[in-house]
């Protein structure tokens, strides 16, 4: 069964939430003209990226009705978009929801926050600390979602896959550095190759959606793709413009690629398990791990 | 040179994507801070010419009011080459001869040490410019804007509240070798291109022969310093001179402190650029 995905990429405005539930709608309303079944937005589409102490001025709760409110101009829409959050215990984080009909099917938590280089995430929101997947329903089925770094961190997407993910959805808000030089085109096709690699391996389908603009100096590049479970590109964004691109996936292409590299039923949970509690009292310094086996 | 582009090469730069990145940073900037029009220094030289081009572009060469202010030693052919720029992009522009302004300053100033007058009185001619400049921006209701490049930034190559004085720096993180071909790409003209780069602010003064070396050894020597981290050692096995890398990275240490605001005695609960941390510019800060 087929089904769309739209990536919408866009400059959100610094700061600025009443602006971008605006632009949101706009392209809400562009993604239903082109028959999307889900909408995937950027990573803080509600905010802006750089917001530092402005964090607890844009928060939203999950049960906020401008959140829900998300996707209201197409009902029936699946629509993914990345908050800043605040918990009921007062923790701000950086979070994507899956929105539906103003219900909330899915919400995470960025759990790699970067906080290095340019980057200081960690000063200003708290990490996550649950990696699942939700429910969407057919034909997309269980969707795991995740914010932009939680990509270097490979364990988390094969986590998802694991876990039954039948897409992968990731929201980015990516600087660029040194564009259009060696770096930073290396900067860039790593992204790429680590999608197609994750999608490849996982055996899973992948949707990632990369913002665009100029925020304090700070070049957004944008390259938004959706990738099939075989690692090939669907569609693919320009890169530093605003766009929206929508790509088509067959629930039908799964099941056959599955069927044909079955690895990810292959993976031997209890040996990473083993494996991976040893490394842990090991490196914890755990009497006794290394003899675990 | 070739021997040096294998190990230690120069910054690379798409000049067509560094406009493109520069125009939508200037058209955001502005947008944010509520201004539409902007103020620039144009010397006659590359860096203020390629300013200006990405202000035209960004803006439109309506909103852009280019300022020539000569003293009297300044050359002529700075002022042929900044009209040459004016004549090309259609901008507004005035001309306003700082000496009547610096002379009185200038007559108070004495020092036994040849190189420290000359460094005083080019500070005294560029923080005036600084000031005819922010003068003009409140008449105008426009920004100024910075025409420092990286290679500068990086050796402290210029005056603090003088030609580092400004709202926007567009061409901070070029170096001097990749600005040239950014304002290629811009179509600056040839001759302003490639004529030595000068401060101007005594006659024969070059940029280079302040420095003590050309742009393009200094612009791999940082390139490898600063953006690919590598030792001094490192950068001697690349080919550079070890004297120039150590030379090169005392300045930049040496400088750091013209590129930070100054230090706060934190005394209160919030204290700015410590833990009152905020974007320049946020929703009802606009004018």
């Amino acid at each position: 069964m087929e089904y769309r995905i739209a990536l919408a990429q866009f400059a959100p405005r610094l700061g600025d939430l009443d602006a971008n539930l605006a632009l949101v709608a706009d392209r809400v309303r562009a993604a239903a003209a082109e028959g999307a079944d889900l909408t995937v937005l950027p990573e803080l589409a509600l905010t802006g990226y750089l917001l530092q102490d402005l964090v607890p001025d844009v928060a939203l709760a999950a049960d906020d009705p401008r959140l829900l409110g998300i996707g209201a101009e197409a009902p029936g829409m699946l629509v993914a978009a990345g908050f800043v959050e605040e918990t009921a215990e007062h923790r701000y984080c950086n979070s994507v929801a899956l929105v539906r009909d103003g219900v909330l099917l899915g919400l995470h938590r960025k759990v790699y926050l970067p906080t290095y280089g340019l980057f200081d995430e960690g000063r200003f929101t708290r990490t996550g600390d649950r990696i699942r997947t939700h429910d969407a329903g057919a034909p997309i089925g269980r969707i795991g979602l995740s914010v932009c770094e939680d990509f270097w961190h490979p364990s988390l997407p094969m986590l998802q896959a694991l876990d039954g993910a039948s897409l992968l959805v990731n929201v980015a808000a990516g600087p660029s550095r040194a564009p259009g030089g060696p770096a930073g085109l290396a900067a860039i096709a790593g992204w790429h190759k680590m999608q197609d690699t994750y999608a490849l391996l996982g055996t899973v389908p992948l949707a990632f959606c990369n913002r665009v603009g100029n925020e304090e100096g700070l070049t957004f590049w944008g390259g938004s793709r959706v990738v099939g479970a075989d690692g090939s590109v669907v569609v693919e964004a320009p890169l530093w413009e605003e766009a929206l691109v929508v790509g088509t996936l067959d629930t039908d292409d799964l099941r056959t690629q599955r069927y044909g590299l079955p690895i990810l039923a292959d993976e031997r949970l209890e040996l990473v398990r083993r494996e991976l509690d040893r490394v842990i009292g090991e490196r914890a310094g755990i009497d006794g791990a290394a003899e675990a086996e | 040179m070739t021997e040096l582009d294998e190990t230690a090469p120069l910054p690379a730069i798409d000049p067509a994507l560094a406009v493109e990145i520069i125009v939508g940073f200037i058209r955001r900037q502005m947008e944010q801070a509520g201004f539409s029009r902007l103020v620039i220094g144009l010397s006659g030289g590359v860096d203020s010419a390629t300013v200006a081009y990405l202000a035209a572009r960004a803006i439109g060469a309506d909103n852009l009011l280019a300022v020539r202010m000569p003293f009297r030693t300044s050359s002529e052919a700075s002022e042929t080459d900044a009209m040459r720029v004016v004549n090309a992009l259609g901008c507004r522009t005035e001309r306003v001869d700082i000496t009547p302004m610096v002379e009185p300053m200038l007559a108070l100033i004495e020092d036994s040490d040849a190189a420290a007058l000359n460094v005083r009185r080019g500070n005294v001619m560029a923080r005036q410019r600084m000031i005819v400049l922010y003068d003009r921006s409140a008449a105008e209701d426009a920004l100024v804007m910075g025409t420092s490049n990286k290679t500068e930034a990086l050796l402290g190559y210029g005056t603090l509240h003088g030609d580092m004085a400004a709202a926007l720096a567009p061409i901070g993180d070029l170096y001097k070798t990749q600005l040239r071909a950014v304002a290629r790409q811009l179509g600056v003209p040839e001759q302003v291109v490639q004529k030595p780069p000068s401060a101007d602010l005594w006659p024969g003064q070059t940029d280079e022969g302040e420095l003590g070396r050309s742009y393009d050894m200094l612009d791999r020597t940082l390139y490898a310093l600063v953006d690919r981290r590598w030792t001094v050692d490192r950068c001697e096995r690349a080919g550079l001179p070890r004297d120039l890398v150590e030379s090169v990275q005392q300045r930049v240490a040496r400088m750091e402190f013209k590129r930070q605001l100054p230090p706060v005695a934190k005394l209160s609960l919030r204290t700015p650029g410590f833990d009152h941390l905020y974007p320049r510019r946020r929703p009802g800060s606009k004018r």
